[in-house]
C-alpha cells in the first residue's frame, strides 16, 4: 500500500475517473431518469442532444462523431454495453459516482437527523462517564464524527437566507410582469426558513444536557487533561445555538422590509423617476465658492432642506455651582471586606449546590423507577419529595424530569388528568394527576 | 383652515390633555432640534403617542403656526406615519435665512443614494454605514465617482488615499445627520455604524417630489438650453 502512488496513478488515468463537465451532466441525467435499468443508445444520444443544447453548445446536424465518441468513452468506466440486447447500463463505479453527488446535493436540512445525533452524542458521553473511560476518545469517536454534518446544517439555513436575499434582488429589478408573485414566495419561503431554524434550535436542546455533563466532569475534578475538548464542545454549542438565533433574527428583520415592498409597489413609476432624479443630481451639481469656503449647489436652485431653526433653537448659557465654588476635599473610601456578606453569598452558593444535587437525585430515582418498573405514577412521587424536601426542589424536580422527556421524547409518554390531587400532609398544594409510562 | 378648527374644538386643546405637563416641553424641544417623530424613534414612545392623537396634532399643529408660522406636518401611511416641524419658507422668496441650518447638498445626494440602494435596488439588508460604503465602491462605481468629484472638488475619475478618506468622512458625518434627524435609529448609539432605517427617510424624497415627477422636463429643459 505504501508504494501506492496516488497522484501518479490517477495523472494517467483522469480522464476515465472523472467526467469532463459536458459529459458529467449527460451521466447524471441518465442517472436521473434510469438509476440502475437499463437503456437504450438512442435514450444517451437524445439526453446527449439536450444536454449540448442547454450548454448553449446547439449544433445544426447531427454530430455522429461527437456522439460516438461520448458513448466509447462512457464505456471506459461508467457504463455497460449488453451487445446482445442493445441496452446499456451504469457500471458500479459509474452508479456510485452519481449516488455521491446526488447524496451531496440532496442532503440537506433535516432536524430529525440533528435529533438523532444529539441523542446519540448525549448518550455515548453518558456512557463514556459511567464507565471512566477517557473522555478523549468519545471527542474522537463521537464528537469529531458528528461535528461536520451540525455545523452544516447550519450553514444551510444561512445559505438558504443568502438565495433568498438574492432572488428578491433580481426580482426587484426584473421587469417580470409576475414580481409580485415572486417577493410574496420569497416571503412565504422565509417563513419556512425560519420555522426550519426553531425546529433545528429545538434539535440543540439537547446540547444543553450535554452542556451540564461536562460541568460535572468539570465539578468532579476529572476534567483537567481534557479542558481543552470540553472547551472546544462548549464553544461549539455556544456558537451553534447563538448562529441559529442569529437566522432567525435576520430573517425577523427582513420580513417587515419585504412587506412594505410589497405595500409599496404601485409605486414602480415613481422609483423610476428617482432614479432619474439622482442622475440628474449627481451630473448636474457644481462646487460653487462662497468666500474661503467651497460649497456644492444642486441644479435648477432646487430648493433646500431646512433642518432646524436656530431662531426657534435658543440657547441657554448654564452655569453649575459646582464650577464657581471651591473644590471641597473628597472623602477617601475606607474598603473592607463584609464577613457577614461574604458568609450569606457562601451559605447562597451551598444551597444552590444542595438543591442542584437534590434535584438531580430525585431525577435519577424517577428514571430508575421508569427503567425498572415502566411505569412513574409523578403526583405521589411529587408529594413524597415535598415529604422529604422543599417545594422547590419538587417544583424543580419536576421541571427537569419533563425537560429530560423532552430529549428522549420516543422513549416516554406522559399522560395527564386535568383533576387536582391534594395531599393529606400539605394541604395547600394540589397537582394533577400525572403519570409517565415507557413506550 | 386653522380657523375652523378652532371654531370646532377648544383652541390649542392640547394644553389641557392631562399628558401635556409631562410631555409638551420635551415634545417641543424635539420638534424644534429637527428631530423626526415616528413609533419607533424617539425611544420615549409618549411623544409619538401623543402627537397621533387627533385632537392633539390639530390644535398643536395650529398652536406652532399661530406662534411661530412654522408648519406642523405629518406625511406617511397608517403605520409607518411620522411627524416634523418645517422650517423651510413658503411663498416667502427663497434667500437662505441666516438662522436656519440646511442639510447639505452632499447629504441630500448621499441620502437619495441610500434611498436607490436600500429601496429601488432592494438590497434589503443593507443597515449599516460600512456597508453602505463598500456596495458604493464595489456596485455603483459611476456614482461614487460623480458624488466623489463634487465632494474633492475635482473631474478626475482616480483618487488618493487622502481624498478616498475625505470622502469617507462625508458619508460618515451625513449617516450621523441622519440619525440625528430621527431618520434612522443606531443600533448601537456609541458606534454610529448599525442602523434601523425609519419611515422618515422617505421625507428626503417627497420634499423633492414635484422635481422628481417633473424630471423628464426638467432633463428636456436643461438639454434645450445646451
Amino acid at each position: 500500500m505504501d508504494s501506492f502512488n496516488l497522484y501518479r496513478e490517477a495523472k494517467d488515468q483522469y480522464e476515465k475517473l472523472i467526467p469532463e463537465k459536458n459529459e458529467g451532466l449527460i451521466l447524471l441525467s441518465l442517472y436521473a431518469k434510469y438509476k440502475d435499468k437499463d437503456f437504450t443508445e438512442e435514450n444517451i444520444i437524445s439526453t446527449i442532444t439536450k444536454v449540448f443544447k442547454d450548454q448553449g453548445n446547439e449544433s445544426p446536424r447531427t454530430e455522429y462523431n461527437r456522439n460516438n465518441a461520448i458513448i466509447l468513452r462512457f464505456q471506459e468506466s461508467f457504463l455497460w454495453r449488453n451487445a446482445t440486447k442493445k441496452t446499456y447500463q451504469f457500471k458500479k463505479y459509474g452508479l456510485e459516482l452519481c449516488q455521491n453527488i446526488e447524496k451531496r446535493l440532496i442532503e440537506k436540512y433535516n432536524p430529525a437527523k440533528i435529533k438523532r445525533f444529539f441523542a446519540e452524542l448525549h448518550k455515548s458521553l453518558t456512557e463514556n462517564i459511567e464507565q471512566n473511560r477517557d473522555f478523549n476518545e468519545w471527542i474522537e469517536d463521537h464528537f469529531e464524527i458528528r461535528l461536520p454534518e451540525l455545523t452544516s446544517q447550519i450553514e444551510i439555513l444561512d445559505q438558504q437566507v443568502n438565495e433568498s436575499v438574492k432572488a428578491f434582488k433580481t426580482g426587484i429589478n426584473s421587469e417580470d410582469q409576475g414580481v409580485l408573485d415572486i417577493l410574496k414566495g420569497i416571503e412565504i419561503r422565509l417563513e419556512v426558513i425560519k420555522e426550519q431554524a426553531s425546529e433545528l434550535r429545538n434539535a440543540f436542546q439537547i446540547s444543553y444536557d450535554i452542556d451540564d455533563l461536562l460541568l460535572g466532569l468539570l465539578e468532579e475534578n476529572k476534567g483537567q487533561n481534557y479542558i481543552s475538548n470540553i472547551h472546544r464542545v462548549q464553544n461549539f454549542h455556544d456558537n451553534s445555538r447563538s448562529q441559529l438565533e442569529q437566522v432567525s433574527k435576520r430573517i425577523e428583520k427582513i420580513k417587515p422590509r419585504i412587506r412594505e415592498f410589497i405595500y409599496d409597489f404601485n409605486k414602480k413609476n415613481f422609483d423610476r423617476k428617482t432614479n432619474k432624479f439622482i442622475d440628474y443630481l449627481l451630473q448636474q451639481s457644481v462646487v460653487i465658492r462662497e468666500g474661503s469656503s467651497k460649497k456644492i449647489q444642486l441644479p435648477n436652485n432646487l430648493s433646500k432642506l431646512a433642518v432646524k431653526s436656530t431662531t426657534h433653537n435658543l440657547r441657554f448659557n448654564v452655569i453649575s455651582i459646582r464650577e464657581i465654588s471651591p473644590k471641597l476635599p473628597v472623602e477617601v473610601i475606607e474598603r473592607t471586606v463584609n464577613i457577614n456578606k461574604r458568609k450569606e453569598l457562601l451559605k447562597k452558593t451551598l444551597k444552590w449546590k444542595r438543591d442542584k444535587e437534590r434535584i438531580r437525585y430525585w431525577t435519577n430515582l424517577a428514571f430508575k423507577e421508569l427503567e425498572t418498573i415502566c411505569i412513574l405514577e409523578f403526583t405521589p412521587f411529587f408529594f413524597k419529595v415535598i415529604e422529604e424536601d422543599q417545594l422547590t426542589i419538587a417544583v424543580k424536580t419536576a421541571h427537569n424530569i419533563i425537560r429530560k422527556n423532552n430529549t428522549y421524547r420516543n422513549k416516554f409518554n406522559i399522560d395527564i388528568i386535568k383533576e387536582p390531587i391534594h395531599n393529606t400532609a400539605k394541604k395547600g398544594i394540589s397537582l394533577w394527576q400525572m403519570t409517565i409510562q415507557k413506550k | 383652515m386653522a380657523d375652523d378648527n378652532s371654531e370646532k374644538i377648544e383652541t390649542y386643546s392640547f394644553l389641557n390633555n392631562k399628558r401635556a405637563k409631562g410631555i409638551f416641553a420635551k415634545l417641543d424641544y424635539t420638534l424644534r432640534s429637527g428631530i423626526h417623530i415616528q413609533r419607533e424613534y424617539p425611544l420615549n414612545v409618549n411623544l409619538y403617542r401623543f402627537l397621533n392623537e387627533s385632537e392633539n396634532y390639530e390644535s398643536l399643529k395650529d398652536y406652532y403656526k399661530d406662534f411661530f408660522n412654522l408648519n406642523l406636518i405629518k406625511e406617511g401611511s397608517d403605520f409607518n406615519n411620522y411627524y416634523y416641524l418645517n422650517f423651510n419658507e413658503d411663498g416667502k422668496g427663497k434667500v437662505p435665512s441666516e438662522n436656519r441650518d440646511y442639510l447639505k447638498s452632499e447629504y441630500i445626494i448621499i441620502g437619495m443614494l441610500f434611498l436607490k440602494m436600500y429601496k429601488l435596488d432592494g438590497n434589503i439588508e443593507l443597515d449599516s454605514v460600512s456597508e453602505f460604503t463598500t456596495l458604493l465602491y464595489e456596485e455603483y462605481e459611476e456614482q461614487k465617482n460623480a458624488l466623489r468629484k463634487l465632494i474633492n472638488d475635482n473631474s478626475s475619475d482616480k483618487s488618493t488615499d487622502l481624498s478616498d478618506q475625505r470622502f469617507e468622512t462625508v458619508i460618515t458625518k451625513s449617516f450621523e445627520k441622519f440619525g440625528d434627524l430621527g431618520w434612522l435609529m443606531w443600533e448601537k448609539e456609541d458606534e454610529k455604524d448599525k442602523f434601523k432605517v425609519m419611515p422618515s427617510f422617505e421625507r428626503l424624497r417627497i420634499n423633492y417630489q414635484p422635481q422628481i415627477e417633473s424630471i423628464d422636463d426638467l432633463i428636456k429643459e436643461m438639454k434645450d438650453a445646451e
